[in-house]
């Protein structure tokens, strides 16, 4: 009985961690009938200065790394149409940087929660136009994965997603309220527009 | 004789959990799509080749993965199989990324938007070839070629 336990332990002890993957941290579109029907939204946003993550050790547990974490926010600005094609083109840069990636170091159930600082300039006047520091948390089960160091990898990658995901959320809903007002064309009076 | 019958049975839940990771939702048609702009179109389209990818590359990582846990039985014991990722999430979200990739070029060609590149077909016919050079691969010596 000893022998069997102690094997299996070797076994769970012997899985090498893995880093947080892209995939599994982008979101899908976020609200794209909201992007749509704002056509300056689409395209607007450059991803700027990413950080705060860490390397993984393969002898220790998975992490959600700076280059993974800032695929996944281009990737998760592209499927939602508002990344730049062109980032000179671009209306807003982006910056994140990921303040904390609270982990538990054993559990059943492992809840992870991701805290991230989001800044969004405006590139014309270079002014901060949105900043929020999201913290979002997402929790792996025994029935996601039954290794210790997979399952803190997927709720490491589900926190992110949701992270990224309220973040645009909270975006979109602050671009609408404070979306640059469009330019009068000339000969048309203000009162009409009211209208 | 019970120390084998021990052995089974405690590897035996270890088996049956070893499932793989669960497959994320990716909506082939989804309420909003049909006011999406060209633009959106041929974005989601691109991040969708670029998921398409990620997950041909985490199929390969995961393969690598398991020939380790199975190397690993031979000295770690039959609890090494719980390292086994016997799932395949990464080919459901693969197909699931192709299905959208197609519904969105039936979009896109519907709202006579310039054309998507590059077209589904030809990333299709890629991959299956990959998939078949790499079954191939193991039985095929180099003095073969």
């Amino acid at each position: 009985m000893k022998i069997a336990l102690s094997l299996i332990l070797v076994t769970l002890l012997a899985a090498c961690a893995q880093p947080a993957r892209v995939s599994q941290m982008t979101t899908q579109a976020i609200q794209p009938e909201r992007v749509a029907a704002n056509p300056e939204l689409q395209g607007a946003i450059e991803l700027g200065g990413v950080g705060g993550g860490e390397e993984t050790s393969p002898l220790w547990t998975s992490e959600v790394g700076t280059p993974e974490f800032r695929q996944a926010l281009d990737q998760s600005l592209q499927v939602s149409g508002m990344l730049a094609p062109d980032p000179a083109a671009a209306s807003y840069m982006l910056e994140a940087d990921l303040i904390e990636v609270d982990q538990p170091f054993m559990g059943f159930s492992m809840t992870v929660a991701s805290t991230v600082d989001y800044k969004v300039y405006n590139k014309a006047d270079n002014t901060l136009f949105f900043q929020k520091v999201v913290t979002a948390s997402h929790t792996a089960t025994p029935s996601d994965a039954f290794l210790g160091v997979k399952r803190l990898q997927l709720a490491n990658e589900g926190s992110v997603r949701e992270n990224i995901r309220q973040f645009l959320r909270a975006f979109i809903n602050h671009w609408e309220q404070n979306k640059p007002i469009e330019a009068v064309p000339e000969g048309v009076e203000l009162s009409l527009l009211s209208q | 004789m019970l120390l084998r019958a021990t052995i089974s049975l405690a590897a035996l839940p270890i088996l049956v959990a070893a499932c793989g990771r669960p497959s994320q939702e990716v909506t082939v048609q989804r309420s909003s799509d049909e006011v999406l702009s060209c633009f959106q179109l041929n974005s989601e389209y691109q991040a969708n080749l670029d998921s398409i990818g990620f997950n041909r590359d985490e199929s390969l990582a995961r393969e690598r993965d398991n020939l380790g846990s199975i190397a690993g039985v031979l000295v770690g014991g039959v609890g090494a199989l719980a390292a086994v990722d016997m799932g395949s999430a990464e080919e459901a979200e693969l197909r699931a990324f192709i299905a959208r990739n197609r519904r969105i070029a039936e979009l896109s060609e519907a709202k006579q938007c310039p054309p998507l590149e590059p077209d589904m077909d030809s990333i299709v016919s890629e991959l299956e070839a990959a998939e078949a050079a790499r079954e191939a691969a193991p039985t095929t010596r180099p003095e073969e070629q």
